[in-house]
């Protein structure tokens, strides 16, 4: 159980890392972006695009991070439709279910770079591999699932669900 | 016939497992596209890659970190005591106040949950010191709050604008009408309820004082949303402006936060986009597959079949929406009928952005309903108080806000006066 720990501590703390820097780095460009359409008269070429790239970043190692936390949006109106008894069996249930369905796109994920790989997408505006943007989508997928597996395995790290 | 019956029991099924909506979804297009689709899967990501490369979305996780920002500063507690000032010679005038207070920074931030801790920490023990009903004040805030999704800008109104293609800016200008007359409405109420409360003299000397404080605070929402209006800025653009605004004053100015409150704030918005950015993807990659098998256009054809008029019609996709509201949240309700709706309602003549300011509006009584009334949840969480007393509280303002909902549905002008 330390060593699951460990890697949820590891994971959560690097990824918080990562998202940090994107997000000084989305909001710098982008403000630069206006000054300098008010002072030089021209916008910073390219910048949005890159913001864009750097969100979509964020927004897929968000998908581990609230799994962490447990701040995944989830409808509650059936939660009280069998008896309280069976929580904590629902629950570990729910998180087994959670990391295979995670775990079953992580697949695809994969697949969907190689297609960019095989085609030879490139990003815009510097035209560099695309793939490497989207390498973020199994990345996250499978971050998220190992996560579920070790709130199904060790219940006790499953982190109490909070409203996002 | 029998494969819809087995998606919604699989669906039911998850919901019983407690499986987050993400995973629901995940499960649900899987089967979708097997069952009605090619069974390639790869679409999916495909799909949910494309629903995210947008440059328009830039706004939105702008616009979680400028409210997350401003939560952890100064900014509400100096609007509301420009507020209060304000109001000293109402009746009343503290909850005319909170009211007040809630839609300016709701002008701000476009998250009502965000407008909810920021406003309401500061407003309850307020009213409560000032001897208002325990009831009341937990409504007012928690009614007032909900203003943050409907008076621009506003995160459902962006999240509509994208799965509908339609003008956000548009949707922005659109939502000004019906969020200073539910403002009003609330306001008035909280006037009525509490006249007894004696009113108090102007301190000229006071007002000058919190206006002097807080002009840096006053002086967002005019940039923000004048800069939109005015088409200087795009949403984006403002989006940016505002956050770097709100840094400048919040760490020059008012000297409220610490980098360790920023770097939180980071994270806490990372995990909002991380709620928030799958379902969007998710659900443009079900509309395309709805779309391709012509789901949308069958819909119509069936509704259109025994729903005659507009009238009949406006009222049914209230009653839906506010279903809809009691049972799921703001942004999943938008990303799954927001573009079924969208072609309904061009069927019977209602403008795209009426529309979307009803189906706002809808959502925004549902944050009020239980049992998925995010606001009430929150405000549970984070005032200590009890469950009932928070629905007795909010139950006078969701009668106010369903008769402010049939003004704002039948009466088309005051959300497209702005937009024609």
């Amino acid at each position: 159980m330390k060593i699951a720990q460990k890697i949820l501590k590891i994971l959560f703390i690097a990824e918080a890392i990562v998202a940090t820097l994107l997000y000084v780095m989305i909001a710098v460009s982008l403000a630069s972006d206006v000054v300098m359409r008010e002072v030089a008269g021209s916008s910073l070429g390219g910048v949005q695009r890159i913001c864009v790239y750097a969100m979509i970043q964020t927004g897929f190692l968000g998908l581990g991070l609230a799994a962490a936390r447990g701040m995944h949006l989830r409808p509650r109106f059936a939660d009280n439709w069998l008896p309280e008894r069976f929580r904590p069996v629902i629950q570990r249930i729910g998180a087994f279910l959670m990391a295979a369905v995670f775990g079953f796109f992580v697949y695809f994920g994969i697949e969907f770079v190689q297609e960019s790989i095989q085609y030879a997408d490139l990003a815009r505006p510097f035209k560099f591999p695309i793939w490497i943007i989207q390498l973020v989508v199994p990345y996250a997928l499978a971050s998220t699932s190992l996560r579920y597996l070790i709130f199904g395995i060790f219940p006790d790290l499953n982190p109490e669900e909070k409203l996002a | 016939m029998t494969a819809g019956i087995l998606l919604f029991l699989i669906i039911i099924g998850l919901i019983i497992l407690r499986v987050n909506i993400v995973g629901v979804l995940l499960v649900a297009i899987a089967y979708i596209h097997f069952i009605w689709g090619d069974g390639a899967f790869v679409y999916i990501i495909e799909d949910m890659w494309i629903a995210i490369d947008k440059e328009v979305l830039l706004a939105i996780p702008l616009f979680i970190l400028c409210g997350n920002v401003m939560s952890k500063g100064d900014i509400a507690k100096r609007l509301i005591t420009i507020m209060q000032e304000l109001t000293r010679p109402i009746p009343g005038g503290l909850a005319v106040a909170s009211i007040l207070t809630c839609a300016v920074f709701a002008a701000i931030s476009g998250s009502s949950p965000v407008t909810l801790i920021a406003v309401g920490s500061i407003a309850y023990p307020g009213l409560l010191k000032q001897n208002y009903s325990r009831r009341f004040s937990m409504g007012a805030v928690v009614a007032g709050s909900t203003l943050g999704i409907i008076i621009p800008p506003s995160i459902p109104m962006i999240l509509y604008g994208i799965v509908t293609e339609t003008s956000i800016v548009d949707l922005f200008k659109g939502g000004v009408g019906p969020g200073i007359f539910l403002a009003l409405m609330l306001s008035f109420y909280s006037f009525f309820v509490n006249r007894h409360i004696p009113s108090q003299a102007y301190d000229i000397k006071a007002l000058t004082l919190a206006l002097k404080k807080g002009i840096w605070s006053l002086l967002m929402p005019v940039i923000l949303l004048g800069g939109i209006y005015s088409g200087y800025f795009s949403p984006t653009e403002s989006a940016a402006v505002a956050l770097a605004y709100s840094l400048f004053i919040e760490i020059f100015i008012h000297r409220g936060v610490t980098v360790r409150d920023l770097s939180d704030t980071a994270v806490e918005t990372t995990i909002m986009l991380g709620t928030l950015f799958p379902l969007l993807a998710i659900a443009f990659s079900i509309n395309m597959l709805l779309t391709s098998q012509q789901i949308p256009a069958a819909l119509t054809a069936w509704v259109g079949s025994f729903v005659s008029n507009k009238i009949t019609f406006i009222l049914l996709i209230n009653v839906l929406l506010l279903g809809v509201g009691c049972i799921m949240d703001t942004i999943s309700a938008i990303m799954v009928l927001a573009p079924l709706l969208l072609q309904l309602g061009q069927a019977y003549g209602i403008d795209p952005v009426h529309l979307g300011i009803m189906m706002t509006v809808n959502l925004e009584i549902g944050l009020l309903t239980p049992p998925v009334g995010i606001n009430l949840i929150v405000a549970m969480t984070a005032f200590r108080e009890d469950f009932g007393l928070i629905i007795k509280g909010v139950l006078p303002f969701i009668f106010l806000m369903l008769a402010g909902l049939l003004v704002i549905s039948f009466v088309p002008e005051l959300t497209l006066w702005l937009v024609r």
